[in-house]
């Protein structure tokens, strides 16, 4: 039985151990994806009612993706790139995932870095702005 | 081999199952506990409104009768009180509302409009109970509001909270900054015989969730240095009079519960308990004492600089924003700076006047010049709490034709005809990846965090509160004096003494009838936060400013009308506008006199001046950049008017 037991918490340390890995390796290239991005031309989706936005709100809508990628790149893709061939990618949030303010306190991995001494109301609404309509990458969050 | 690893998985599978059932099992005593007082409390609840049904007619005895009944019930709530506070705070203001309606803004929904709060339940139905003419329908609409706000604490999410043992200690924490803001002044207990009684029964009550706490949670307890600090807390109350003046606000805080605040706080680290909730907003898990700047986070005063943590980019920030606060730069005329009104040399506000000059430099402005120190620990600015952080707060003083009158694209450009300017705020263009060029946000981001530095002074209140050192008998005696008898704490609450209230999530707003002048000859017609917000209840209402370095900071009130905390106090003493003949609509001060003699009022004072920072004040800039353009260099340091 000892055994048995030895072996189970040998197993569950390698997962561990293998995500902590993992997780480090991605830290390590923010540096790296922030090149990814400004590699990309920055194209969003436009918002359902872009018929009727004047130029000026175009511009503005814009304006925040762009924004909202670089605060993207600076603060959540550490956590949130996956790796996928080597490559980083942005995963897609669903809709209800990208709720304001409570992205902010929902989960215990953001009460430090997406406080508003962190991330004011207005880089909030900028990466969710870019997140909801950036061209989609296909890999769920 | 494959047989054995099956039967592994399976009894590992047994297991888990076993231990997840133990475990709610464990859990039971806390959440039973819960839920019997829950089910007592409806039962109570139920049996009110039966003797209500009852009566064909509210006379005086039945009356009575319900009071009494009433004032069980509040008893039977009062350990419920540190569940309800902090798992649904909308229902509980449904069951035991303090005010008849209230307009709330909240930290995380700032950008959102106000929205009317309407409170029911005991305390207003004991209100009501007061009034002449009493229609039972409405007294019964208070009531069934509290039952009906009841079964919100019977869902399954209010169970799944309860078993994870988180909620417990964040619950705990509301308790205590409560007990330290709340629950001794009678903020919510208009019957002041009875504020301490149900004191009393509530540290009681709630000692008996701690056991039950500890028994279903053995390895996140609460410690024994908790329980025995607890114990030693019950055990001072228990000695305190019942009087409501006479108990010991000061000694009860200072060694009871700021302790248990922080060994709660520790508890909270140790157990790494983080929250999922929007109440611990802005409080911040690494102060160890109610009396710290550290205990929430109220304004962020970077702005656009907010991630800098590079300690010589803070210095040029510094020294940038120290410059442009001096420089009439930022004005229309070249002529205004912010030390213009906000003296550094007089706590950041201007003392010799009611009113600040307007920018023609001929009539005076409505509202009296507010120090900055501790403009932070706001969540709305501007007495009317118009802004709703500092930056935009900065940007519209300069813009206001009234004050600076100057347009944000020639402010930019003067000052970025200024070399030193220009090459600061490039240099530190690298901070702000966002920006590709200088904006008119870096020139604000700039001026807010210098300024912002001189709130992060303490008092030798706080000093006297962390037990670093002691503080005058009289001090002490103010203190319990603005806790209790003259009712101050009811609005301002510790640590700033303003109107952010535990779990600090919000400004609050009080209509308290300040005069147009000193002969009290009419209300003053400034409407205050009606012009933000215009709702009937919100005329005349002005945001609670702090009690911090007032014996430096008059004059006082939203217009100056009062030069000494002397006639503030006698304002307060006398009830207000309407204790002043006024006709005050909705004041949420009582009209009647608070019977202060001239010994209290002393005590009260010296009080307020225990709350004077130990700011360190600097010196004016020797001079300021010089521009490219010639008429721009004439400008003195710190304006002209
Ligand atoms: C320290 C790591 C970390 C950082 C930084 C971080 N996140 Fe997260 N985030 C997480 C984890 C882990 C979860 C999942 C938590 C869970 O399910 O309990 C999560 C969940 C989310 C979710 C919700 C997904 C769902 O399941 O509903 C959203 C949306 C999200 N993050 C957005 C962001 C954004 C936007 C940022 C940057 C502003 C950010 N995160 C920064 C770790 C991080």
């Amino acid at each position: 039985m000892k055994k048995y037991v030895l072996v189970f918490f040998s197993i569950i340390s390698i997962i561990l151990i293998n995500c902590k890995v993992k997780k480090s390796k991605i830290n390590l290239s923010i540096v790296e994806s922030n090149k990814v991005a400004n590699a990309n031309p920055t194209i969003y989706d436009m918002p359902e009612d872009s018929l009727t936005m004047t130029d000026d709100k175009k511009k503005e809508f814009k304006e925040s993706c762009d924004r909202g990628i670089i605060i993207y790149n600076t603060i959540c893709a550490s956590c949130h790139n996956k790796l996928i061939d080597g490559k980083q990618v942005v995963p897609d949030f669903s809709l209800p995932q990208l709720m304001d303010y409570e992205i902010r306190i929902q989960y215990p991995s953001h009460e430090d870095r997406l406080k508003e001494n962190n991330l004011t109301i207005q880089e909030l609404d900028d990466v969710v702005n870019y997140l909801r309509y950036k061209k989609k990458s296909g890999v769920h969050f | 081999m494959k047989k054995r690893l099956v039967s592994l998985s399976l009894s590992l599978l047994v297991f888990s199952i076993i231990f997840s059932f133990t475990k709610t099992n464990e859990h039971q005593t806390y959440v039973l506990n819960f839920k019997n007082k829950l089910a007592l409390f409806e039962q109570n609840e139920h049996e009110l409104i039966d003797l209500i049904n009852q009566q064909n007619q509210l006379t005086n005895s039945n009356i009575k009768i319900i009071k009494d009944k009433i004032l069980l019930i509040r008893k039977n709530f009062k350990g419920l009180d540190f569940w309800f506070r902090y798992l649904a705070p909308l229902a509980q203001k449904k069951i035991n509302g303090p005010l008849p309606v209230e307009w709330e803004t909240e930290v995380f929904e700032k950008y959102e409009k106000p929205y009317k709060r309407e409170g029911a339940g005991f305390t207003l139905a004991l209100q009501y109970l007061e009034e002449e003419n009493i229609d039972k329908t409405h007294l019964l609409d208070l009531l069934n509001q509290s039952i009906e706000a009841t079964q919100i604490y019977k869902q399954d999410s209010i169970t799944k909270e309860l078993n994870s043992f988180p909620t417990f200690y964040l619950s705990n924490r509301l308790y205590l900054l409560n007990l330290a803001c709340i629950y001794t002044t009678g903020f919510d207990c208009p019957d002041k015989s009875s504020i301490i009684p149900e004191l009393k029964i509530m540290l009681a009550d709630v000692n008996e969730i701690y056991t039950s706490f500890n028994q279903s949670f053995p390895n996140n307890s609460l410690s024994n240095l908790y329980l025995n600090t607890y114990n030693d807390c019950i055990q001072f109350v228990n000695n305190q009079p019942n009087n409501f003046e006479q108990f010991d606000h000061f000694t009860f805080i200072r060694d009871h519960i700021n302790p248990l605040f922080k060994i709660n706080q520790e508890h909270i680290i140790k157990n790494k308990v983080y929250s999922k909730s929007l109440m611990d907003y802005s409080l911040n898990k690494n102060a160890n004492s109610i009396f710290s700047k550290q205990l929430y986070n109220g304004q962020n005063t970077k702005g656009i600089y907010l991630r800098v943590i590079d300690e010589n980019a803070l210095t040029e920030i510094n020294k940038l924003g120290k410059l442009l606060f001096y420089d009439p730069i930022l004005s229309g005329n070249n002529e205004r700076s912010c030390a213009s009104c906000h003296k550094p040399t007089q706590f950041f506000t201007d003392t010799t006047i009611s009113t600040a000059i307007q920018f023609n430099n001929q009539n005076a402005l409505e509202r009296n010049t507010p120090t900055l120190i501790n403009a932070p620990y706001n969540h709305l600015i501007m007495a009317d709490g118009k802004h709703i952080d500092l930056q935009l707060q900065t940007k519209g003083v300069i813009t206001s034709n009234l004050e600076m009158n100057a347009n944000q694209d020639s402010v930019l450009s003067k000052i970025l005809s200024c070399k030193e300017y220009d090459e600061t705020l490039q240099k530190l263009l690298k901070y702000t990846p966002t920006e590709k060029t200088v904006k008119f946000d870096h020139i604000i981001s700039a001026i807010t965090y210098y300024y912002s530095q001189f709130s992060n002074y303490d008092a030798p209140f706080d000093a006297a509160m962390n037990k670093q050192t002691d503080i005058g008998e009289k001090v002490k005696n103010g203190y319990n004096l603005f806790m209790g008898k003259a009712a101050c704490a009811t609005c301002h609450f510790a640590p700033q003494f303003n109107g952010v209230k535990p779990p600090y999530i919000g400004s609050e707003f009080e209509v308290i009838g300040v005069p147009e002048n000193n002969a009290y000859t009419s209300i003053s017609n400034d409407l205050g936060r009606y012009l933000i917000n215009p709702a009937k209840e919100t005329k005349n209402a002005f945001r609670t400013g702090t009690i911090r370095n007032a014996a430096f900071t008059k004059p006082y009130m939203h217009n100056g009308v009062f030069s000494t905390l002397e006639q503030v106090i006698d304002f307060y003493n006398t009830g207000g506008g309407n204790g002043n003949g006024l006709h005050v609509n909705n004041q949420t001060l009582p009209s009647d006199s608070l019977l202060l003699t001239e010994n209290e009022k002393e005590n009260l004072i010296l009080f307020i001046n225990s709350l004077t920072e130990k700011v360190i004040f600097e010196p004016a800039p020797k001079k300021l950049p010089k521009s490219n353009l010639k008429y721009l260099n004439k400008r003195k340091i710190g304006g002209s008017y």
